[in-house]
């Protein structure tokens, strides 16, 4: 980021090429839509690079750049409430094909573990499951799966503190266990 | 602890911070008495862990290398953009600016000849103020008749006697002929 902050923009180009993936995976299962997410990341990009003359290395880069997906993100999904033209859940949304929610959201007293052999049905699973989380509990648990960040690190890129992170993924990870009973349960 | 106990909302939140490793050296020792001791905090831990290792199978996007292309493309465009933006502002600011000068200096030029013409052509109502003290005493100036007579009055003290007015008997110098 520094290079980047000098105007070497080979480095952003490297800096983009080493990011795009988390970012837009991010964006994907917070919003649902790939081409949206493909635009906030892009989006998320050029506002770095503007603002890359006020950069200080003070924080590290990737808390900085969720700080700024997460404030991308929470306006989407209030743009999108205000529209109600695009449904939050990615099936719903036809950008991933998949089997109606009724066939993937399990009967818990029939579909056991088994079941789930096939990893999109587990993948739609999984995904129905996120979507029963609210936004801030989606990005404190995307943030600490996919990029593995610290309590600390989460509450800098939410305006969090760790404790109040804690509380968030503590009940956001209680609500998964509950969506996914079915398929969580001890067989034992 | 028995299978029964009911862990606390504070421990339930230390059960996944300890799955986490974010809980300090005490607290971890204390929720793994807990779990020592309790069958359903072991029971809790498990079926969180495995709704956690349910994530893994999340779709992770890649976007491709033109992914990296199309967003520097689109960042040089918003860039060039930004430039031709600040190109024309800065156009219009000049174009302001000569505007606001010329207007300036005809303002100046209009108020100046105002000022000029004002304080240059004679007026009747200006003439008039400024004869103003002579009209107020016109009259006295008349009986006078003639500076001629004023100066002879004051030459011969006629100003300093008091009893001017209350004595008409006085003698005073011929007056001026009408």
């Amino acid at each position: 980021m520094l290079r980047v902050k000098e105007g070497d923009e080979d480095a952003f180009s490297e800096l983009v090429a080493n990011y795009q993936s988390r970012l837009v995976s991010i964006f994907y299962n917070m919003l649902g839509n790939r081409e949206t997410a493909e635009d906030l990341a892009q989006e998320c990009f050029l506002r770095i690079y503007q603002a890359r003359n006020g950069y200080e290395p003070t924080a590290k880069f990737a808390t900085w750049l969720y700080r700024i997906a997460n404030n991308l993100a929470s306006n989407t999904r209030r743009s999108f409430g205000r529209r109600k033209e695009v449904s939050l859940n990615a099936r719903d949304s036809g950008m991933m094909e998949s089997t109606p929610r009724e066939q993937t959201v399990p009967d818990k007293s029939a579909l056991m573990p088994t079941r789930l052999a096939d990893s999109r049905e587990t993948c739609d699973v999984v995904r129905d499951a996120l979507t029963t989380l609210s936004e801030r509990q989606r990005m404190a648990v995307l943030l600490h799966k996919f990029e593995e960040m610290s309590y600390a690190d989460i509450g800098e890129a939410m305006d969090l503190s760790p404790a109040a992170v804690k509380s968030l993924l503590s009940r956001a990870r209680d609500n998964l266990r509950e969506s996914l009973v079915a398929y969580v349960r001890p067989t034992g | 602890m028995g299978k029964a106990t009911r862990l606390t909302v504070e421990q339930r939140a230390n059960l996944v911070a300890y799955l986490d490793g974010e809980l300090d050296e005490a607290e971890t020792r204390s929720i793994e008495e807990t779990l020592a001791g309790s069958p359903a905090a072991r029971r809790d831990v498990e079926m969180l862990s495995r709704a956690w290792d349910m994530l893994d199978h999340l779709p992770r996007v890649d976007p491709g290398e033109d992914f990296t292309h199309r967003t520097i493309s689109r960042l040089r465009a918003v860039e060039v953009n930004k430039a031709q933006s600040s190109a024309r502002w800065q156009v219009w600011a000049r174009r302001t600016l000569f505007a606001a000068l010329w207007l300036g200096g005809l303002s100046a030029a209009v108020v100046g000849g105002v000022y000029a013409a004002v304080w240059t052509i004679p007026s009747e109502g200006r003439n008039m103020i400024r004869d103003y003290p002579v009209v107020e005493k016109l009259h006295e100036y008349e009986a006078a008749g003639s500076l001629e007579f004023l100066q002879e009055l004051e030459r011969h003290h006629k100003f300093e006697d008091s009893s001017l007015t209350d004595t008409p008997e006085v003698e005073l110098p011929e007056g001026p002929s009408q």
